[in-house]
């Protein structure tokens, strides 16, 4: 039998699977050489978790080779039978291996991974190489569909389609505007789940008028239905109105059958009439002619006697036809509602390949789906070959993250490695796989793996304790999960629920006890204020462990999104500066929650910009005056602030510099004017805000390098993208952190605070996803896009539905236990009292298993809406980092570096003088000047000349003329004695001078210590040019040349100015000082 | 401390007595500068200098080859490629046909031809298709054992049936070598050569002895090589045969700590040279050990984190403050930048006290204002649509600094005209009337001669007087980088046919190439704070080191760019590979620390987006293994931003004034509008920014489409059918036979609605493309409906179309007592005893509202459009002669009843139709009342709305930070 080289972990949180991780990787790389390590792959899911994967791996192995050994270094030695001296070598070697070698130490995200493939074979794939990689999908998106529409008009196919679109949506009472619906729709063809059919179904749909045809099929249903409908009740209505019978005439009068039938005539849809819409009033009481009419109507006898013979056959076809036919025709109208966006799948899949290629972008959602075509079975060790890393065994974490894509990437390496006999594993935990939205697919680990591998090659392992968290919280999980699973099985009749946590209970192996507390907060109407009892309360907690001397660092805050960290991180700053308890601290931190333009000195930067470019923008203004003053200013009068209708005085109320640069700002580099800002409003001086500068300025930077470099640009860009910016930090510093809980995956904290526990485990209407759901009309089966809505039901798609609300209710009971097993210490939730039974949050479930379960409701208090167990305490040491591992800054440092710097401004420039016309004749006289200074001997000139020409420096015409020059030049019998052989010449010869400068003389003619120094001069004589000379002949002199002869020889004249030589001593003082 | 090329100059100067018989050969011209500085300070009198060379310069003097630009290489090879690329494969095969598209590849090919000369590698060995060889050792005799089990390596993984990634590695693998033979023929016979080839024709002739024209050029002369690491083969066999045959001495810059550590990558090229036959000779016993001194004497090496490159920049600018203020002299201080993007940053930050800066690395051409103006000039051209700009880059020209200065700004009444007329697109004819610039700037230029229209521009730019001379400096750069592109890009690369396509893709290679542009600064090399890149560092020597951007990726920098040449493949042939790149940058970043007295190290604590750019290496290394001792700081500063204020606006004087004056007719205005009530019981605040303080969003060309717009053209065209009608009939009659063939009639108005709103000519038909398309078909459709629903209606009597003038006048408590309120009415119709007050809507307001008071209730939720009917109604009744008896019905047309089949006009107070106003007058005129003497009470004052849904789309969201 084979080994069973392939291992599946099934981590619950704080099993150690980090550690698991590390120590395979360790034991990996241990066994073999040093380098062996470069053939190992660990796969994280996120930056960070890679990040802390390296570190990881790294300090252990530091500790190892200083011989710090732990328990994980005992476990090493065993399993690789090494004594603890070789074990002390080889981490060292690995260590020293690792270090120098850096690149090869592969631990890195799937995405990296992708990329890295991809980066090696963009030309086969006829990539341009330099593509960008854009993450941001939704800009993308924006654009492609601007862009569509453009079309129109030019693409008649596509015109017709879309207008008819608006025209639909207008008719029934949707935004006529279709670029919002379109967005929706394209936004789902970024999914993973999409691009798995996309081809096919691009494919089927690509049939001639297969849209047009379509609709026409599904129109013919709901019409048929609705008509049909509308034509009984018509029946109906009409033998009532002929009796001249009133609503009054009949029970329930406006509730009555016969408002009934009206109501009936008039719908236009299918959905309306639902269930609900023939009640058991209709379908029981009306079936007995009794209970038509109203025991006061004048008619009751006839009206008795006409429901009896004519009006409850006409309801019974009525009710008849439509249970025959509601759900047929319910299905195709639910396919209707979303049929135009469908319809241009085709063209939106065109436009976005056209709008990449033009962009020359690839989207990084792209990669897996582009690897598919890069990976095929055979290829694994041609692929190593490209890439240059050569992997054989493959550790992947998170797995139940992992998409189907992704995995189907991995496979063929994976196994490549298998059949050669090398180990691989995966980690991963059903219970933690939050990620679906991005395609993450826990079947994958729940089954598949294991089928794809082949079963006789895996072994899966159970990590079974929780090393993080003490008993109290363990148990809590272990029973609560227990609970609701169960709940939520029975709301929606799926197993899957109940499976996926099967395994949930844990064995502890903390000592300390530990704390649960959860609190409700009764609801009242609006939905605002319990959050805000929820913060106060939040904060009393806060104050309550700061008393047990818990440092801020060890808190943490788990959000369900960004929005609600911006709101917890706002309100807790806030209440830092309001409140007058100055024994407490509130400080928070995170990347995600501290927005960057919610403060004013980024506020005044961007309206500072705005009114740069635009001087008459009267918010932008307003805007300025009032940020510039609250920060600078104690009492505003704010009247006085907005008074910015007039320019003058409204520039008198900012700082005199920013009027007198105005124009020089406006011309700086996009980076130059922010950081120039900075300094004139003084912002750098506000130390609680750095750090939003220093954000700002850095995407400032990046965009300046990035994209463009002016204002405009930059303030396009952040118009729309200001809202999802925020602060960036870093380093151990005392202050609570605040994390959404997708982002707290992996980590973990000693107090978890959740404060708002509230959040819905089905899919809410207005952010209801699409299904791509099989259909079936006509014979063929299709596949089409239904958006997810409890009316489906009553569809052909209710298997989907019921499928789509599981996975929803599994990725929210998920989220509830990532954000449960985060705590090592304490666990302490904030949640909304919930309305009813019905109420589908995680706050019901919450309060469900609380209040009734067997085993947690002995903690629970009704009165209070209270759930404690254990105490809250403090028994660990705090290890406060070292005082000095913090640095702060004083201020923003910004200073003018223009003024001390300038840029070589090169001297051939045409643009210095107004005029051109000098331009030939200087050209022609610093060609000159440069090439007769290489001229040593004459039978040099032509050679010189000729290179020149070669190398560009000038043309032929150029040639013949300086050529000529030169030759007119030899005639004068001086010049000419000059250039025959027999004088030692060194032309531009650099002289150095004692600590100084050192010169270059165009000609020296040397014999024995005799010297004839020559200065070629283009332009008129000077006296100066006599004087440049003189220096010459004095720094010979000093080099103990005894004759020296100097001249000035005018090459446009050839006219030749000798200089007296001078041979006081006096020169040789002067050195260093005259040149 | 002594710096390396000090050592250098006091050997120099101490054992060579003719300086000038002494040739030097540096690796770069930085470390010529210093060692000239060093020898000047150790010379009595002056002298002549001995020669110094680059290595460049030096091999060079034996070649007679030009090496031409990098540009012009390409454009060579761009032009081989496709021919051999035709002759292999067939035409069309290639997706690479323009220049542009060739540009990223050809660089890299060039790239690996390089090294395939540097590296003196035989193409016809190299490129070949081995993948049906079994027996490789047989072809290839002459290589060893082990290289032939590199190249089994890679072409083991070929079989029979490659897979197609393999077939197309393999069509162009087969090409390369007629490429790269045919390449290098081309440029030699032009008397051109790029480096590579130059080194190895160089090296060539050297190893075949051909010693008369090198000894020509050397002879008696003393040579001296200094600071060489990495040498390519060329480069060693160059230096091997002038210490074998010439006697040439060679100096090495390296440290003990790592050439005797056979684990540390930075002195792998030493132990390589120390093994060699020749170079090995040269190596002195012992080297400089100024690391291992470090640790000794447990010098403190400083490790910044920061979590921003910014961050980085300005607590490395506040150190370099401290330490300038504690005694570090700036000229004995170094910053390097391994990281250019850093350079702009840094030059921001350095203190004052710093005093001269020296600065490498060159002001990057793309960050000047003229990157900008040209960009625009593509983005101009690219708007180009059926003779008309787009506005935006018209303005943004027009108001482009450059542009401001040469009109001196004449071109303000002309952008204001735009922006009146609402010209999204502008055509042509329109900007001629402008400055000459602006005629030179706004004319159509087919792509091909997009560089001589740029260069004309520029020209006219550049010597203009009103620009000053830095940015005729920026200019001229352009002009003469353009000059160069022109060269290359001569014919007609720019295909006509899909001339936006092209223009984009050339716009890509534009900016590429920019960005690569420089511009040196002017400085004095010896003097001053210097900063650097990392290569520019090599040979010289700092007291203070400050090093940036210490993170994979920038130090070392990114793994190579890439080649086509695989891995196996280069080891095989001896090409280097990542290994050496690593190496040599350790070796640049050892070598800068290792004589300096003080070492500040900086780097970035956040990764990129795929989780790249971690801590560098060097800083592991040093942190994990080194024995130096180092400290670890991160910086963080307390986060405590200004909290945010509730805005509330007490009423003074002047407010109670600026109130009064807007209930007095001015212009066309006669009183307070309904919008300015709806706005005032919505948010107070709101009120006082629009009407007191008369903040409002920017004038602007309007391009969006968005429902406003629609809602604008819709009033327009149902009114102007109706005004037609009447001039046409001579009476206000609506009847039914009226409706008889309107379509043809409500086209005609629909392109007069779309002509004025954009100013669009009358001469020509309307072009209704993109978004315009859908709202006319809206618009139609809409307007269809309304008409269809008055043909069953009528026949009935127009009383009036967009009604002005009529006014209420409320008494209330405060001053000025008496307030005036109007409003324009879309539409008065009466049939019977029936008058029809309508509003037209293209949005989804309720036609249901609770109570009169709930109209004037700022918390709850509130019906704008029923307040706004109403009002109307009131104005309309106020009009009435006392005692009319007409029933006034006010009501909306809109999206939400229109399309309904049960259309009944008019609100619904509560479940009930509104069958007459006029009996809810009082009431309202109550509600009114109370509201306006709210308005004016001196005591109350402006206050910002509790319901944050009144916010989401008010134009002053951020003024009140409520987003
Ligand atoms: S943002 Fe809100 S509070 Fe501010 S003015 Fe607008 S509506 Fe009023």
């Amino acid at each position: 039998m084979r080994d069973k080289l392939f291992t599946i972990y099934r981590s619950s949180a704080g099993s150690g699977k980090t550690r698991t991780l590390a120590k395979a990787y360790l034991s990996l790389a241990l066994r073999f050489r040093a380098d062996y390590y470069k053939h190992i792959l660990a796969v994280t899911f996120t930056n960070k978790a890679t990040q802390e994967m390296k570190t990881r791996i790294l300090q252990y192995l530091n500790a190892y080779a200083l011989g710090k050994n732990d328990s994980l270094a005992l476990e090493l030695m065993q399993e690789l039978n090494l004594d603890p001296l070789t074990f002390k070598e080889r981490t060292n070697e690995l260590r020293a291996d690792i270090l120098h070698n850096y690149s090869q130490f592969s631990i890195s995200t799937i995405d990296a991974f992708f990329q890295k493939v991809i980066r090696a074979f963009t030309r086969e794939a006829g990539l341009s190489g330099d593509y960008r990689l854009e993450i941001d999908q939704e800009q993308v998106t924006v654009e492609v569909i601007n862009k569509l529409i453009d079309e129109l008009g030019s693409n008649e196919q596509l015109t017709k389609w879309l207008i008819e679109f608006a025209k639909d949506n207008l008719e029934n009472d949707r935004p006529w505007d279709v670029r919002s619906n379109l967005l929706d729709f394209a936004r789902e063809i970024f999914k993973e789940e999409f691009r798995e059919i996309e081809d096919e179904l691009l494919r089927t749909t690509a049939a001639p008028d297969f849209f047009k045809n379509l609709r026409t099929l599904l129109r013919k249903k709901t019409h048929s239905f609705t008509a049909t409908v509308n034509k009984f009740s018509n029946q109906a209505i009409s033998i009532i109105r002929e009796n001249g019978w009133d609503k009054s005439d009949f029970k329930y009068g406006n509730s009555g059958v016969f408002a009934w039938f009206i109501k009936i005539e008039r719908f236009n849809s299918v959905t309306e009439f639902d269930e609900k819409a023939a009640g058991p009033r209709i379908r029981k009481d009306c079936q007995d002619a009794k209970n038509w009419p109203s025991k006061d109507s004048v008619y009751a006898k006839s009206i008795f006697d006409k429901a009896e013979s004519t009006l409850i056959p006409i309801l019974n076809s009525l009710l008849d036809f439509r249970d025959k036919h509601y759900r047929e025709a319910l299905s195709a109208e639910v396919v209707l509602a979303n049929f135009y966006a469908f319809g241009l799948l085709a063209d939106l899949s065109r436009k976005l390949r056209e709008y990449k290629e033009e962009n020359n972008m690839m989207l990084l959602a792209d990669a897996p789906k582009f690897l598919q075509g890069i990976i095929q079975d055979s290829d694994t060790p041609f692929i190593y070959e490209k890439v240059g890393s050569f992997y054989k065994n493959y550790l992947i974490d998170e797995f139940q993250d992992t998409s189907r894509m992704q995995w189907s990437n991995f496979k063929p390496l994976l196994i490549n490695s298998l059949d050669q006999g090398y180990p691989a594993m995966v980690v991963g935990d059903v219970k933690q796989s939050i990620y679906r939205w991005r395609g993450g697919d826990l079947q994958l680990l729940q089954q598949d793996v294991e089928q794809h591998i082949g079963s006789e090659r895996v072994k899966v392992k159970e990590l079974s304790s929780n090393y993080r968290s003490a008993p109290i919280i363990v148990n809590f999980n272990n029973n609560f999960f227990k609970a609701i699973a169960e709940y939520a099985k029975a709301e929606t009749g799926e197993a899957l629920l109940s499976e996926t946590y099967r395994d949930v209970a844990q064995l502890t192996s903390k000592n300390d006890v530990g704390y649960v507390k959860t609190q409700f907060i009764r609801k009242p109407e609006d939905d605002t204020t319990w959050k805000q009892e929820a913060l106060m309360a939040l904060v009393k907690q806060i104050e309550d462990l700061q008393d047990l001397s818990v440092p801020l660092r060890d808190m943490a805050l788990l959000v369900r999104n960004n929005r609600e960290g911006v709101e917890v991180a706002e309100f807790l700053m806030n209440y830092k500066n309001t409140t007058d308890k100055n024994t407490y601290r509130y400080d928070v931190i995170s990347s995600e929650s501290l927005r960057l333009d919610a403060v004013p000195t980024v506020s005044v930067l961007v309206s500072a910009l705005q009114f740069l470019i635009n001087s008459e923008d009267s918010i932008a203004r307003a805007q300025l005056s009032y940020d510039y003053a609250r920060l600078h200013q104690e009492n505003i009068d704010l009247h006085n602030v907005f008074s910015i209708g007039d320019k003058s005085v409204f520039l008198k109320k900012l700082p005199v510099a920013f009027t007198k640069e105005m124009t020089r700002l406006k011309k700086m580099p996009l980076f130059e004017v922010t950081e120039m800002l900075i300094k004139i409003f003084d912002l750098g001086r506000f130390k609680g805000e750095l750090v939003y500068l220093h954000t700002f300025q850095n995407l400032v930077l990046e965009f300046y390098t990035q994209e463009r470099n002016d204002i405009r640009s930059f303030l396009e860009w952040w118009e729309d993208n200001k809202e999802k910016k925020s602060i960036q930090v870093s380093g151990d510093v005392d202050a609570m952190q605040i994390y959404t809980i997708h982002k707290s995956k992996g980590l973990q904290f000693k107090y978890v605070f959740i404060p708002f526990c509230s959040w819905d485990i089905d899919h809410k209407s207005m952010m209801a996803p699409t299904l791509w759901a099989h259909y079936e009309i006509d014979d063929k089966s299709i596949v089409v896009p239904v958006k997810y809505a409890s009316k489906l039901e009553d569809t052909v798609f209710a298997d989907a539905y019921r499928e789509e609300r599981t996975r929803s209710y599994l990725d929210n009971l998920n989220l509830l236990y990532v954000a449960f097993t985060r705590a090592e210490k304490a666990l302490i939730i904030f949640a909304p009292e919930p309305k009813g039974a019905k109420e589908k949050t995680v706050a019901a479930l919450l309060f469900k298993a609380l209040s009734v379960d067997d085993t947690l409701s002995k903690y629970w208090d009704e009165g209070s809406l209270l759930w404690i167990e254990g105490t809250l305490e403090k028994s660990y040491e705090s290890v406060a980092p070292k005082d000095d591992h913090i640095l702060s800054l004083e201020s923003y440092e910004v200073s003018a570096w223009r003024q001390r710097l300038s840029l070589r401004l090169s001297s051939e420039s045409p643009f210095k003088t107004d005029k051109f016309i000098d331009e030939a004749s200087r050209k022609k006289g610093v060609l000159m000047h440069t090439l007769f200074a290489q001229i040593k001997y004459k039978s040099e000139a032509e050679q010189v000349f000729n290179q020149a020409l070669q190398r560009g420096l000038i043309n032929r015409v150029e040639q013949a003329a300086i050529s000529n020059q030169f030759y007119r030049l030899l005639e004068n019998q001086q010049i000419a004695a000059w250039f025959e052989e027999g004088w030692e010449v060194k032309t531009e010869a650099p002289i150095l001078i004692p600590n100084s400068r050192d010169v270059r003389i165009d000609r020296i003619m040397i014999k024995d210590d005799q010297a004839i120094v020559i200065d070629y001069k283009t332009g008129e004589p000077r006296e100066e040019d006599k004087e440049q000379v003189h220096t010459y002949m004095r720094i010979l002199f000093s080099m103990n040349f005894i004759k020296v002869e100097g001249f000035v020889l005018y090459l446009n004249t050839g006219e030749v100015t000798p200089v007296k030589a001078e041979t006081s001593k006096k020169g040789q003082n002067q050195l260093g000082l005259g040149i | 401390m002594k710096t390396f090329l000090q050592d250098l100059a006091e050997h120099v100067q101490a054992h060579h007595k003719v300086l000038d018989k002494v040739t030097l050969v540096f690796p770069n011209r930085r470390a010529i500068l210093y060692f000239r500085k060093h020898l000047t300070t150790l010379l009595q009198q002056p002298g002549f200098a001995p020669e110094m060379l680059t290595i460049e310069e030096f091999i060079a003097r034996f070649s007679p080859y030009q090496v031409p630009d990098k540009l012009k290489l390409i454009k060579e090879l761009h032009l081989v490629y496709s021919a051999v690329m035709r002759e292999h494969n067939g035409a069309g095969e290639d997706k690479l046909q323009s220049f542009s598209d060739f540009y990223f590849w050809g660089e890299m090919l060039l790239r690996d031809f390089e090294e395939v000369d540097k590296y003196m590698v035989e193409a016809s060995q190299l490129f070949v298709d081995l993948s049906n060889q079994k027996e490789i050792e047989t072809i290839f005799e002459f290589l060893s054992e082990e290289q032939v089990n590199f190249l089994k390596e890679f072409w083991g993984n070929f079989d029979e049936h490659p897979s197609a990634n393999k077939e197309q590695f393999l069509r162009i693998w087969r090409s390369l070598e007629s490429v790269y033979t045919n390449f290098s023929e081309q440029l030699l016979n032009q008397g051109f050569a790029y480096q590579g080839l130059v080194h190895r024709k160089v090296a060539e002739a050297f190893m075949r002895n051909e010693e008369s024209e090198v000894s020509d050029k050397v002879k008696e002369r003393e040579l001296i090589f200094a600071g060489f690491n990495a040498l390519t083969l060329a480069e060693e066999k160059v230096l091997t045969h002038f210490v074998e045959h010439f006697n040439a001495k060679v100096f090495w810059d390296a440290d003990t700590y790592y050439v005797n550590n056979n684990a540390q990558e930075a002195g792998t090229f030493f132990r390589e040279y120390k093994k060699h036959g020749v170079l090995g000779k040269t190596f002195p016993d012992q080297f400089h050990a100024g690391i291992q001194e470090k640790i000794t004497n447990k010098t403190t090496i400083q490790v910044i984190g920061a979590a921003q490159p910014i961050g980085q920049v300005k607590v490395m600018a506040q150190l370099l403050n401290e330490n300038l203020q504690n005694g570090w002299k700036a000229e004995e201080t170094l910053i390097v930048l391994p990281d250019e993007k850093m350079l702009l940053p840094v030059l921001n930050s350095i203190p004052e006290e710093a005093g001269k800066l020296n600065i490498t690395m060159g002001f990057p051409l793309s960050s000047s204002p003229m990157y900008n103006f040209v960009e625009l000039l593509f983005d101009l051209q690219l708007s180009l649509e059926v003779e008309a700009f787009h506005f935006r880059p018209v303005m943004a020209l027009l108001q482009h600094p450059y542009l401001l200065a040469i009109t001196n700004d004449q071109t303000n009444t002309f952008r204001k005209t735009l922006i009146k007329d609402n010209l999204v697109a502008i055509p042509v004819e329109r900007l001629i009337d402008l400055p000459p610039i602006c005629k030179q700037i706004f004319v159509e230029v087919d792509a091909n001669n997009i560089l001589t229209y740029f260069q004309q521009i520029i020209e006219a730019v550049g010597s203009n007087a009103a620009i000053n001379d830095l940015d005729k400096e920026y200019a001229f750069h352009y002009y003469s980088f353009i000059n160069r592109l022109q060269l290359i890009i001569e014919d007609n690369i720019i295909d006509q046919v899909n001339r936006k396509k092209e223009l984009k893709s050339f716009q890509r290679l534009f900016a590429q190439l920019v960005r690569a542009e420089r511009i040196p600064f002017a400085g004095e090399p010896l003097e001053g704070l210097q900063i650097m890149g990392v290569l520019e560092t090599r040979n010289l020597d700092y007291k203070h080191v400050m090093i940036l951007s210490l993170n994979e990726g920038s130090l070392p920098s990114g793994s190579s760019k890439g080649s086509y040449i695989p891995h196996n493949v280069r080891r095989a042939y001896g090409l280097p590979t990542a290994a050496h790149q690593d190496a040599m940058y350790a070796y640049l970043f050892y070598r800068a620390i290792q004589r300096a007295e003080s070492v500040n190290l900086f780097y970035n604590t956040e990764t990129d987006v795929l989780g790249q750019g971690e801590m560098s290496r060097y800083l592991q290394q040093l942190i994990f293994e080194s024995g130096l001792t180092i400290q670890e700081q991160v910086l963080h500063n307390t986060i405590q931003p200004k909290p945010w204020q509730e805005i509330l606006i007490h009423k003074n004087e002047e407010i109670i004034q600026q109130l009064i004056k807007l209930t007095m007719p001015q212009g066309k205005r006669m009183g307070l509008s309904p919008s300015a009530l709806n706005a005032y019981i919505e948010c107070q605040l709101r009120f006082y920014f629009r009407y007191v303080a008369g903040i409002k969003v920017a004038d602007e060309i309007e391009e969006d489409l968005d429902n406003r717009v629609l809602g604008d053209f819709l009033h327009k065209v149902v009114e102007r059918f109706y005004v037609r009608l009447q001039q046409k009939k001579k009476s206000t009659i609506v009847e039914a036979k009226d409706f008889e063939k309107y379509e043809v009639e409500l086209l005609t108005i629909i392109d007069d609605v779309f002509r004025e709103a954009y100013s669009l000519s009358n001469k020509r038909e309307v072009v209704y493309k993109g978004q315009r398309l859908v709202v006319r078909e809206i618009v139609k459709r809409f307007a269809e409906r309304i008409l269809e629903l008055d043909k069953t209606y009528a026949p009935f009597h127009i009383e009036a179309l967009e009604r002005e003038g009529l006014v209420y006048t409320a008494q209330i408590d405060h001053a000025p007592h008496s307030i005036n309120i109007t409003g324009i009415i879309d539409r008065i119709d009466r049939k019977e005893d029936v008058v029809r007050i309508v509003d037209y809507k293209t949005g989804r307001d309720e036609l249901t509202f609770n109570t009169i008071e709930s109209l004037f209730d700022r918390e709850g939720k509130r019906n704008k459009a029923a307040f706004q009917t109403l009002l109307y109604a009131l104005l309309y009744t106020e009009s009435l002669p006392e005692g009319n008896s007409v029933k006034v019905v006010p009501g909306l047309i809109n999206r939400k009843n229109l399309f309904d089949r049960s259309f009944q006009f008019g609100l619904h107070m509560q479940k009930e139709l509104v069958q007459n106003a006029q009996p809810l007058m009082p009431d309202f005129k109550n509600h009114l009342k109370g509201m306006l003497n709210e308005l004016f009470d001196p005591a109350i004052s402006f206050e910002q709305t509790k319901n944050l849904n009144n916010c989401n789309y008010c134009d002053y969201k951020s003024l009140c930070y409520r987003k």
